[in-house]
């Protein structure tokens, strides 16, 4: 099953970038691209993609475009998946992308172009209905919530604080069964565990509990810091 | 002070000769053979002579600029020569007789010229002209013709002892003589008549302060009008000489210089008064030069009167309009006179010499006044001054803002779409690359691309954050508390909207804030960040529960005065509390613009 992505970026070089990336790619076929929001809506309409691969900045305000057809898309193409590009490594940004929602969205920053891979990665996982937020992101986000004397993070053992991250950044159970070389069921019942210290739900629902975990280490919760 | 001693000088040669003619008077009077009530006439007229004397001795000491002071002191030591009338010599009583006669004619000019020594009107100048003609034909032709000079009044009275006259010089003419001398007192008394229609009409067309000076002499002369008419009538056509009448005429007679007194000094108690309407007056109005002039000579009674301030920068005196004046101090009818403050001239006030005024009073009006107007050109200068300083502040700040704004860009959309088109590339070659050691070395080379892009976005951040432009103050300190090592609570209220350079003023000065207490602040710390948007202010309070620092102890450190800078630039205030132990709080406000 080929993935039709159409491609929003505003630097041509950078555009053209990703094509050749993606042109190397089986089972990823880019539609069309733009160059700006009005033309990248277009190019959604007529070209019905699975995902939309979009920077996150472009004409006309040169400012969150990306994320505006993210949730304008949650109405108009609830199954359309959508990976923004960003250069802002503030949590902010990535909550603002799941606002509708963290089914099939991917906040990426920019140095990610670097490896295929995890674009790829990316393009597959919101395809699918799942999400991804970038390490970068979530890992700040865990520094700086770990850092505090009274944050509750302070309650859970090392891993357990590293599988939270991994839960923010998309991963699935299986994922993190690889990544922690562990069983399966092992990480099932860590999640278990760690929802229930902090309080969250959602805990089997790989995608809707990304952004649980990640509103709750921004401080979404009611506890202190925002 | 050689100029005091010169100034006191001649008024009190004036003075000495009243006293001594005064004695004269009464030694000659009280010792004369011919008069009728010589004690009675003695007092009264050594006291005239002295009332006289010393009134026109004070005027001229006061007002040295008007001859008026030396008029009437004349007219004093004047009477003093009539004193000729109480010898049994023919020809010293006639020479008194005519002195009285032009004693009398010396008062109706007198009268009429008060408060200057100068006559102000036509009409008044023909009177004199007329009346002078006259007597002089009408004296000259009873010299010439009669034996019996007509009577010199009730304290020049001969009764049947007088001498005769001693210049005559035409024989059988008797009776004319007699008759012309009769008509030559009635012409006295209505003389004092026209007077005082004459003051009467000039006090109506006066103003305020001129009526003030003028009021008691014209009531004194109607006095002497009417009491010496009465007597003038008893004696000429009843040959009867009733004690109560001449009672009254020594009263209203001496009253003339008592009258001249007062009046000067309810004049200058008018100025004095109208001094400090006139202060009041500008001081709820607009101040400008030209009404403060107008007010000037009101107070003053002067229409005439200028004010004109020295210009250092031109050199010269300005008038009220700000023309140069011509220095025109060869006017005998104008005084000029200059303001002086510690030895430097500032002012010059000119005005009609024939104002009753003290100079000192003059120049106190005329100072009031031009300090008013100083006092209204330093405000305003003041007020200039404050606007372009909040402007250049102002200005500063938009540049300052406008820097940030253009650098963020140009490091972000400048540098960031190259450095994304690199990495795009090192992952392209990266899938084309086979050997393990060139995807090793592309990896590496990616590892500097990042980390060049992570440095540029640090950079930028620290220069304009893109949370702050495109969601806000509150979502961009938010985003910086995520990272503090402490708790920072961040609240918000209100829905006034600022301007982008204020706004960033706020966040860069709330950020210092947080970083200095975190800084300082000790363990256990807790910040708040309250943020108030209302009645035209973005109003902010960071505080924190700190150790706090003393801040007499600790001199601004450069991040105290810059975080003062960046608020005072965009217009706004900037205060900052704090106490060892009970923490610190900075509180401020920028103005929606």
């Amino acid at each position: 099953m080929t993935i039709r992505v159409v491609v929003g970026e505003d630097s041509a070089v950078v555009r053209e970038g990703i094509l050749r990336m993606l042109e190397r790619v089986e089972d990823i076929e880019v539609v069309t691209t733009a160059a700006d929001l009005p033309t990248l809506r277009a190019a959604i309409g007529d070209g019905s993609p699975d995902v939309v691969l979009t920077d996150i900045r472009m004409p006309p305000t040169q400012a969150d475009e990306g994320i505006s057809v993210a949730v304008e898309l949650r109405d108009s193409a609830p199954d359309v998946g959508v990976v923004v590009l960003s250069q802002h490594v503030e949590p902010a940004y990535a909550l603002a992308l799941l606002e509708g929602g963290s089914a099939g969205r991917a906040y990426l920053l920019k140095e990610r172009l670097r490896n295929s891979a995890e674009l790829t990665h990316a393009i597959r996982e919101v395809a699918a209905g799942r999400s991804v937020i970038d390490s970068l992101v979530v890992d700040e986000l865990v520094r700086a919530r770990s850092a505090r004397d009274t944050s509750p993070l302070r309650d859970l053992t090392d891993s357990e604080r590293a599988i939270l991250a991994m839960i923010a950044q998309g991963l699935s159970n299986t994922a993190i069964a690889d990544e922690l070389v562990v069983t399966k069921r092992a990480v099932e019942r860590h999640i278990n565990a760690i929802f229930l210290k902090l309080g969250l739900r959602d805990a089997e629902n790989v995608s809707r509990r990304v952004k649980a975990a990640l509103v709750y280490l921004a401080g979404g919760d009611g506890s202190p810091a925002g | 002070m050689a100029d005091f001693r010169l100034r006191l000088a001649a008024p009190g040669l004036i003075a000495l000769a009243g006293v001594l003619g005064a004695a004269w008077t009464f030694i000659a009077v009280h010792g004369s053979e011919i008069l009728v009530q010589r004690e009675l006439s003695a007092w009264v007229r050594a006291a005239f002579v002295l009332a006289n004397v010393a009134a026109g001795v004070y005027t001229w000491w006061r007002r040295s600029a008007s001859g008026f002071g030396l008029l009437f002191a004349g007219t004093g030591l004047l009477f003093a020569l009539t004193s000729l009338n109480a010898f049994s010599s023919p020809l010293a009583f006639t020479a008194g007789r005519v002195v009285y006669a032009l004693v009398m004619f010396a008062l109706t000019y007198v009268c009429l010229s008060f408060p200057r020594s100068r006559l102000g009107t036509l009409r008044e100048r023909r009177f004199v002209a007329l009346l002078g003609g006259f007597y002089v034909v009408a004296w000259t032709l009873v010299l010439a013709l009669a034996v019996d000079l007509p009577p010199g009044g009730p304290f020049g009275d001969c009764g049947k002892a007088c001498p005769r006259n001693a210049l005559r010089v035409v024989d059988g003419a008797a009776g004319l003589g007699r008759f012309l001398g009769d008509v030559a007192n009635a012409v006295t008394v209505a003389s004092f008549g026209v007077v005082v229609v004459l003051l009467l009409v000039r006090l109506g067309q006066s103003d305020p302060a001129a009526r003030r000076t003028l009021a008691p002499l014209f009531v004194a002369l109607s006095g002497v009008l009417v009491s010496l008419a009465s007597y003038t009538i008893a004696r000429q056509v009843f040959d009867a000489r009733p004690a109560p009448v001449s009672a009254a005429v020594a009263t209203t007679v001496l009253s003339l210089p008592v009258a001249i007194l007062v009046g000067q000094v309810r004049g200058h108690l008018f100025a004095a008064r109208r001094l400090g309407s006139l202060v009041a007056d500008v001081s709820g109005a607009e101040v400008t030069g030209p009404e403060v002039q107008r007010l000037a000579g009101e107070a003053l009674g002067d229409p005439t009167l200028t004010i004109a301030r020295w210009d250092p920068v031109a050199s010269e005196y300005r008038d009220m309009q700000d023309r140069p004046i011509a220095g025109d101090a060869s006017d005998p009818e104008r005084v000029s006179l200059e303001l002086t403050r510690d030895g430097r001239e500032y002012g010059l006030v000119s005005y009609d010499a024939a104002v009753d005024q003290a100079p000192g009073v003059v120049r106190g009006v005329a100072a009031a006044g031009l300090m008013l107007i100083e006092n209204a050109r330093l405000a305003e200068d003041r007020g200039r001054l404050v606007e372009e300083l909040r402007a250049s502040r102002a200005r500063i700040a938009a540049a300052t803002h406008e820097g940030r704004v253009r650098v963020e860009h140009d490091l972000h959309d400048g540098v960031q779409p190259h450095l994304s088109a690199l990495l795009v590339k090192l992952g392209i070659a990266r899938d084309m690359a086979d050997e393990p050691e060139l995807r090793s070395l592309i990896d590496a080379l990616g590892d500097d691309a990042t980390a060049a892009v992570t440095e540029l976005r640090t950079l930028a951040r620290g220069v304009y954050p893109p949370l702050l432009r495109e969601r806000g103050l509150a979502e961009a300190l938010r985003a910086f508390a995520l990272t503090a090592p402490v708790t920072v609570r961040i609240t918000e209220s209100g829905r006034q909207v600022v301007s982008p350079a204020a706004t960033a003023a706020v966040y860069f000065t709330v950020l210092e804030a947080i970083q200095n207490a975190i800084k300082h602040g000790g363990p256990d710390l807790t910040i708040d960040v309250a943020l108030d948007r209302r009645e035209q202010r973005l109003s902010f309070t960071v505080a924190d529960s700190g150790s706090g620092f003393d801040r007499n102890a600790i001199e601004a450190g450069v991040g105290l005065v810059s975080m003062q800078d960046r608020i005072g630039a965009a217009g706004g205030e900037l205060h900052i509390s704090s106490a060892a132990g009970r923490g610190t709080t900075v509180k401020g406000w920028v103005p929606a613009d």
